[in-house]
């Protein structure tokens, strides 16, 4: 199925992750998935399967309305389970939450900063910030404008590009198409693509644009109703018929 | 026309510790979205420990005042600490009911060490009048006009300028897009605290030093109040001119209305009065920001 045992040590490992919100509902039923080094992989589901739930239950983004109520999350072979964000962070995980959650009130140049935060070499910051404006030219453009005033296109770029300021190893991506023209949707995958040839970074994607996700990802899992149900590689994915009837639309590729 | 340029003046100056004062609760809304209740009470025990130390260390009243910034600080982040952070996730409410509570344990503080009296600094300033050409004004309001001037400048340096005021500008733009960037939230709030309880010692002192020292100076928190929500509660620049406007309000309502009516304490009514008439006029407050909205 994956080619995980031929690869790499994992660099983000999750065994029988269980979650749940406010103590009551339980959204996560024990989750196994592994990202190796330098990997991209998927994480396919319908609205409401616990993509989501996974992805901040990894990153630490869950504190405050939910909990982890079972099983582990593995960073590097660290037991990262129930950190909080800001340590996942400084570990080198930063999450790309879904909705694009920048800083409204600060200038795009400021909300870089902010993305390298937890850096220690302040002194690479500017360059690395030119680095992003290669991927992000329009950013560049927008240096002095308030966040809040992008357009939802740029707001997504800035959130990407805020991430990369922290020179992350893994990057949790949700839904970066959402809410975007399909113009901008196949923009936005391409510079993550670029991106993860260039940079080095390891990425876990969540989409519910699964044809656009698995033409990215190496691998991918599909998520349904707090339990992985089908894994494999990409092109193992693309072509099993439970996937293309229900996410595919049925259309070959 | 001498009345009104005195009670006009005095509203300005009065309106300036109301600014500064406005500003530890606004600063502590926008990092947390909490109302500090305790801010008054804040401002009282602010005041009592520099007279504490200044009678103790015998080191005058402005080295007191530093000390007392610094003890302040200190008390702040243990507030935080001990308190606020087992309150992370609590709901809302409850953190202001927290506050309240803080409020009134500092208040029996004061009142089991200091007792209820009025108590007073030593006179360290020779309160000669200053002759500001159309108007007269004691010296020691122009001291605590220009104190409350360089603390207000100060800040909002730092806010602009400093790597820790952007960290806090941007958590108060969005805690979630803080969080996921790696900044531990408790820190933007132990901060908060720590410029709340620095301005409000400094609204403190001055005021003790003006009109000395009672357990009633924590009705300063609600004093401030007007001018918050005036300001527009999460706008520093718009708490600031409501600060003074405030002042001005109760100083020209109270001289005023106690000529016309024969009735004292008018003054502290006339800026609620107000404060209810623009806001039926204006919801948000004079600058309270609308959400900027995605496009």
């Amino acid at each position: 199925m994956s080619r995980s045992t031929e690869q790499n040590r994992p660099l983000l490992q999750v065994q029988s992750l269980e979650a749940s919100y406010q103590n009551v509902i339980r959204v996560l039923h024990g989750v196994d998935l592994h990202v190796d080094e330098g990997e991209c992989v998927a994480l396919l589901g319908a609205n409401g399967a616990g993509k989501t739930t996974t992805l901040k239950s990894i990153s630490g983004m869950l504190e405050g309305e939910g909990s982890i109520t079972g099983g582990n999350v593995f960073l590097d072979g660290e037991d990262t389970t129930g950190y909080p964000a800001h340590l996942m962070v400084s570990r080198g995980l930063v999450h790309v939450l879904e909705g694009r959650f920048v800083f409204p009130d600060l200038s795009v140049y400021e909300n870089l900063l902010m993305g390298a935060y937890t850096r220690k070499d302040r002194d690479k910051i500017e360059t690395d910030m030119e680095g992003v404006f290669g991927y992000f030219p329009r950013l560049k453009e927008r240096l002095k404008v308030q966040a809040g005033y992008l357009s939802g296109g740029e707001q997504q770029m800035l959130a990407i590009g805020r991430a990369l300021m922290a020179r992350p190893k893994i990057l949790l991506l949700d839904e970066p198409s959402m809410g975007l023209a399909p113009v901008l949707v196949r923009e936005v995958f391409n510079i993550v693509n670029q991106i993860r040839k260039e940079e080095n970074v390891t990425l876990l994607l969540v989409e519910q644009n699964a044809r656009m996700a698995l033409k990215l990802a190496d691998r991918g899992y599909l998520i349904e109703t707090g339990t992985i149900v089908l894994h494999g590689t990409a092109e193992e994915l693309r072509e099993d018929p439970r996937l293309q009837q229900v996410y595919l639309g049925g259309i070959h590729n | 026309m001498d009345y009104f340029w005195g009670l006009l003046i005095n509203g300005i100056l009065v309106g300036s510790i109301y600014s500064m004062v406005a500003l530890g609760f606004v600063l502590i809304y926008k990092a947390s979205k909490v109302l500090n209740f305790a801010q008054g009470e804040l401002l009282m025990i602010g005041a009592y420990i520099c007279l504490e130390l200044v009678y103790q260390l015998q080191i005058g009243v402005p080295g007191a005042f530093l000390l007392t910034l610094v003890l302040m600080s200190v008390m702040a982040i243990l507030i935080e600490r001990l308190v606020l952070r087992r309150m992370m996730n609590a709901p809302v409410m409850s953190v202001v009911m927290v506050t309240i509570g803080i409020g009134i344990i500092l208040r029996s503080i004061v009142l089991l060490v200091w007792g209820p009296i009025t108590l007073h600094f030593p006179a360290w300033i020779r309160d000669v009048p200053v002759d500001l050409g159309f108007v007269r004004v004691s010296v020691i309001y122009i001291y605590s006009f220009v104190t409350c001037l360089i603390f207000m400048a100060g800040f909002g340096l730092f806010f602009r300028y400093t790597r820790t005021g952007l960290v806090m500008r941007a958590a108060a733009s969005s805690q979630v897009a803080a969080r996921s960037v790696g900044v531990p939230l408790h820190r933007v709030f132990a901060l908060a605290w720590v410029v709340a309880a620095i301005v409000s010692a400094a609204g403190g002192v001055i005021t003790g030093n003006i009109a000395g020292l009672t357990p009633e100076l924590s009705a300063y928190g609600v004093r401030v109040f007007p001018a918050v929500i005036l300001g527009g509660l999460d706008s520093i620049v718009g708490t600031t001119i409501a600060g003074v406007i405030i002042g001005v309000i109760e100083e020209l309502g109270g001289g005023y209305l106690r000529d016309w009516t024969g009735l004292s304490g008018l003054g502290t009514v006339a800026p609620f009065i107000v404060l209810i008439i623009i806001l039926w006029i204006r919801p948000q407050g004079l600058m309270g920001t609308k959400e900027v909205e995605r496009l």
